[in-house]
C-alpha cells in the first residue's frame, strides 16, 4: 500500500475526529507562527530596504554590489526635503543615513527575541500533532505496518500540517500588512515594497516550518518505531530536581555582582566586552529560566496539592505535578515577553525624558530614535505576547482533549462542568502565576541595577507592569478561549457502545 | 429480594401475579422507555413509535430515510431498594443505554424514568449532576480513575465534590481501603495498580458517597475469570453493606449470578423470559 493511500485512509472526511481537531489546532499555530515570523522579517527587511543605497539587501551587506550612483541619503532627502545635503553631517537626511544601520541591528535583535517563541510555538504545534499520531501508529505497526511506512506517513502528515499552516501564515502576513503599514518608523510609514519579503522568503520560511514539524515529529516517532508498542504507562515519575533552582539562583547572583562591579571591569577589559558581558549576564537568567520553571511550577503545585481547599484544585495539582514540564510549556513562551517588557518600560521612559530634556523637535533625529526605540520595543512585546497567547492556547487546546475521556467519565459520575472548568483553569493559572512572578521579578532585579533612576520613575514603573499585565491577559484570554471552546467540543456525554 | 420482579413491555407477563402484592415500591423505576439515537429532531414526534423506524418527514432536510432499530423500545423496568440485577444480553441489544438513561446520563427519547418518586428528566441539568453524584454510584469496565491521583484522592473525590474538606474526604476514603483491604494502595497511582486492584479502587470510590443504587457496566469485562469472581464479591458485599442497590450490565454469566435477578435485553427491548431469574 502506498504511503498516500494509507494517508488517504485517515483523512477522509468525517473519520478524524478528535485527531482532526488537534490537527486543526496544529494548523492554526502554524499559521500564527509563520504570520508574525513573516510580519517580522518584513519589518527587518523594511529597514534595509531604507539603509541599503539601492534598496537592496546585497547593496546593504556589501557596498560594492550596490548599483552605480546609489546614494543612500538620496532617499531621507525626499523625507526632510528642506534641508539640504550640503549641510553634510549636520543634515537630518545624513544623520538618518547614518542611523538607518543602527535601525536594522536592532530590527535583527528584535527578530533574534522573537525566535525563542517561535520556535517554542511551532514546535508545540508539531509536539500536538505527533502526540496525537502515537496511538493511531502504533496501531498501525501491530497490524503490520513496516518501519518506513510509518516513517513516510508521519512526514507526510507532519509536512502537510506545517506546509498548510504556512501557506495560512503567508495570508495573514499579507492581512497584517496594512495595519503595519500605518506604523511611524524613521519619521516614515512604510510601504508593500519595502514589507514584501518577496517569494524567495517566503519559501524560504514556508520550508523551515515544515522541517521544524518533521524533526519534532519523527523524533516523537521513535518511540513507535522501536516497539508498536507505543503506550506509556502512567506512572509516577520523579519531579524536577532542586539544583535547578540553585543553578538559577546562582547565575542571578553572579549577574547581579557583575552589574555593580560593571565601572571596574569597564576600566580593566574596554567598553565593547563589557557592554558584551552586560549583554551575556542579562540573557543567561533567561535562558536558564527553562530549566528552573518547571521546578517552580512543581513546587508550587505540590505545597498546593498538599491540603487542596476543593476538588477542583486537586484536580488540577494533581495534573500539573503528573508532568510539570507540560505545565511549564504551556506558559513558558510568557517568560520572554515578559522580559521584553521590562526592557520596553526602559527604551519608553528614556525616549520620553531623553527627548524632552533635549528640547529637540519632533523631527530631530535623535528624538526620532527614541521614539522609534520605544515603539519597537512594544512592538516586539505584543508580538511576543502574542506568539506566546497562541502558544499557551493550543498547548491548552490539547491538554483538553487528552483529557477528555477522563473528564467524561467524572461528568457521567456526576461531576458539575464547572468544577472541570475550574479544575482545567487552575492548571493554567497556576503555572502562568509562577511564571509571572518568576520573569518579571526577575527581569526588574537584573535591571535594577544597571538602571536604577530610571526604575525608580513612576512611568517606567507603569510601563513595566503594564507590559506584565498585557502578557498575562493575552496567555490568560489565549488560555481560557481554547479551554471553552475544545471543553465544548468535547464535553459532551457521548452513547457509550453496548 | 428475589421476589422483586422486574417489569417491562415484554416481560411482564412472565412476572407472578401473586408476587406484586409483596413487591416493595421501587426506588428507581423506568417506564416505557424508547431511545432512538438516530432522531434527536423526532425525540417527541417519534417518541412512540412502536417500530424502531422514524417517521417519513421527521428526518433533516432531504436526507435519505433509513429504517433502523430503537436502541430501547418501549422497555420498563423497576429497582426495589437493595436490590441486585444483571442485565444481559449481545453487544448492541442496549443494555449500557438502558443503564444510561436509568441513571440520568442520558434522557430517553420517550418515557420516564423516576427515582423515589422524582422524574429525574424532569429536574434540570445541575440537579440531575447532582442527583448522579450523591445517589448514585458508578463502575465502568476501565478508565474511571484520574490517573494523575493516587487511590486515596481517587476515593476522596466524589466526597469532596460534594462539598467535604480534604482531610474528612481522605480520611473516609483510607477507611474504605481498609475496609476493601487496600491500605497499602493509597498512595499509588492507576498506572501503577493491576486490573483487578483498579476496579477495587473503583468500587470503593462508587461506594464511598453511600450511594441508594450502584451502576456497573461491564464492571469485570477487562479482568480474567478468577479475578472478575473477586472484584463482583467485593462489589455485592460493599454494597449489601451500604444498602444500595445494584444493576450489573454483563455479558458474563457468572458474574449475573452474583446478582438477585437477570434480565436479558435483545434488540431494545427486555426479553420475554429474561424477567426474574
Amino acid at each position: 500500500m502506498s504511503t498516500f493511500a494509507l494517508w488517504r485512509l485517515f483523512h477522509r472526511p468525517g473519520t478524524r475526529g478528535a485527531s482532526g481537531r488537534t490537527s486543526a489546532l496544529a494548523v492554526v499555530a502554524f499559521a500564527a507562527a509563520t504570520g508574525i515570523f513573516l510580519t517580522v522579517l518584513g519589518g527587518v527587511h523594511g529597514f534595509v530596504w531604507r539603509a541599503s543605497a539601492d534598496h537592496t539587501v546585497a547593496c546593504f551587506l556589501d557596498a560594492l554590489r550596490c548599483a552605480p550612483g546609489a546614494d543612500a541619503a538620496a532617499y531621507w532627502a525626499l523625507t526632510f526635503p528642506d534641508a539640504p545635503l550640503a549641510d553634510g553631517a549636520a543634515s537630518p537626511a545624513r544623520s538618518m543615513a547614518g542611523m538607518a544601520g543602527g535601525y536594522v541591528f536592532l530590527a535583527i535583535i528584535a527578530c533574534l527575541l522573537l525566535v525563542v517563541p517561535f520556535v517554542a510555538l511551532a514546535g508545540s504545534a508539531a509536539r500536538l500533532a505527533a502526540s496525537r499520531r502515537d496511538a493511531r501508529l502504533a496501531a498501525l505497526r501491530l497490524a503490520g505496518a513496516t518501519r518506513g511506512q510509518v516513517v513516510r506517513l508521519t512526514a507526510l502528515d507532519a509536512a502537510g500540517q506545517a506546509v498548510l499552516g504556512a501557506l495560512i501564515g503567508i495570508l495573514l502576513y499579507l492581512a497584517l500588512m496594512p495595519a503595519i503599514m500605518l506604523l511611524d518608523f524613521q519619521n516614515l510609514r512604510f510601504t508593500f515594497e519595502q514589507l514584501w519579503v518577496g517569494p524567495a522568503a517566503l519559501a524560504g520560511t514556508a520550508a523551515g516550518v515544515a522541517v521544524l514539524a518533521l524533526a519534532s515529529a519523527l523524533l516523537t516517532l521513535r518511540r513507535v518505531s522501536i516497539t508498536p508498542l507505543g503506550v506509556a504507562a502512567r506512572a509516577s515519575r520523579p519531579l524536577p530536581a532542586a539544583w535547578r533552582a540553585a543553578a538559577f539562583a546562582g547565575v542571578t547572583a553572579a549577574a547581579l555582582i557583575a552589574f555593580r562591579l560593571l565601572p571596574q571591569l569597564r576600566e580593566h577589559l574596554g567598553e565593547a566586552v563589557t557592554t558584551m558581558l552586560a549583554l551575556g549576564f542579562l540573557l543567561l537568567p533567561f535562558a536558564l529560566m527553562n530549566l528552573v520553571g518547571s521546578w517552580a511550577v512543581a513546587a508550587r503545585a505540590r505545597a498546593r496539592a498538599r491540603r487542596p481547599r476543593d476538588a477542583a484544585t486537586m484536580i488540577a495539582m494533581r495534573r500539573i505535578l503528573d508532568d510539570p514540564k507540560r505545565a511549564w510549556r504551556n506558559v513558558s513562551g510568557i517568560a520572554l515577553a515578559m522580559f521584553i517588557a521590562g526592557f520596553t518600560s526602559i527604551a519608553g521612559y528614556m525616549s520620553t525624558a531623553g527627548g524632552a530634556s533635549a528640547g529637540a523637535s519632533a523631527a530631530d533625529p535623535g528624538m526620532i530614535l527614541s521614539r522609534d526605540i520605544g515603539t519597537g520595543g512594544l512592538l516586539t512585546l505584543a508580538f511576543a505576547a502574542v506568539l506566546a497567547a497562541v502558544s499557551s492556547g493550543v498547548m491548552q487546546a490539547g491538554s483538553v482533549y487528552d483529557q477528555a475521556d477522563e473528564y467524561r467519565m467524572l461528568m457521567l459520575e456526576g461531576t458539575d462542568a464547572a468544577t472541570l472548568s475550574r479544575a482545567r483553569f487552575a492548571e493554567v493559572l497556576t503555572p502562568l502565576n509562577v511564571v509571572t512572578l518568576l520573569a518579571g521579578g526577575c527581569s526588574m532585579l537584573l535591571m535594577l541595577p544597571l538602571f536604577a533612576q530610571s526604575m525608580g520613575e513612576t512611568r517606567t514603573l507603569l510601563g513595566f507592569f503594564g507590559g506584565i499585565a498585557l502578557c498575562y491577559a493575552l496567555v490568560a484570554v489565549g488560555a481560557f478561549a481554547a479551554n471553552r471552546v475544545a471543553a465544548g467540543i468535547g464535553g459532551d456525554l457521548r452513547r457509550a457502545d453496548d | 429480594m428475589n421476589d422483586i420482579p422486574i417489569t417491562s413491555s415484554a416481560s411482564t407477563p412472565h412476572t407472578a401475579p401473586s408476587r406484586a402484592s409483596v413487591r416493595p415500591s421501587p426506588i428507581l423505576e423506568g417506564r416505557d422507555l424508547t431511545m432512538d439515537y438516530m432522531a434527536d429532531a423526532a425525540r417527541s414526534g417519534s417518541a412512540h413509535t412502536p417500530v424502531g423506524v422514524m417517521p417519513r418527514g421527521t428526518d433533516r432536510g432531504s436526507a435519505p430515510y433509513v429504517p433502523h432499530a430503537l436502541a430501547l423500545n418501549h422497555v420498563d423496568f423497576a429497582l426495589a431498594q437493595g436490590e441486585s440485577v444483571a442485565v444481559m444480553g449481545p453487544s448492541g441489544s442496549g443494555k449500557s443505554t438502558l443503564l444510561h438513561a436509568l441513571a440520568g446520563i442520558i434522557t430517553p427519547t420517550g418515557g420516564t424514568v423516576t427515582f423515589r418518586g422524582t422524574d429525574i428528566a424532569a429536574l434540570p441539568d445541575a440537579e440531575r449532576t447532582r442527583l448522579r453524584r450523591t445517589a448514585f454510584g458508578f463502575v465502568f469496565q476501565s478508565g474511571q480513575l484520574l490517573p494523575e491521583l493516587p487511590a486515596v484522592e481517587n476515593i476522596a473525590l466524589p466526597l469532596m465534590l460534594g462539598g467535604m474538606d480534604y482531610r474528612a474526604a481522605t480520611d473516609q476514603a483510607v477507611l474504605w481501603l481498609e475496609r476493601l483491604g487496600l491500605r497499602a494502595l493509597a498512595a499509588q497511582r492507576p498506572g501503577e495498580m493491576s486490573g483487578g486492584q483498579m476496579q477495587r479502587i473503583a468500587i470503593a470510590r462508587a461506594l464511598c458517597t453511600r450511594p441508594a443504587v450502584v451502576f456497573a457496566d461491564e464492571p469485570t469485562g477487562a479482568l480474567d475469570q478468577a479475578t472478575g469472581r473477586e472484584v463482583m464479591g467485593i462489589l455485592m458485599d460493599a454494597a449489601r453493606g451500604s444498602g444500595a442497590a445494584v444493576v450489573v450490565v454483563t455479558h458474563d454469566p457468572s458474574v449475573a449470578r452474583f446478582c438477585s435477578r437477570t434480565v436479558t435485553m435483545r434488540d431494545g427491548r427486555l426479553d420475554a423470559d429474561g424477567g426474574a431469574r
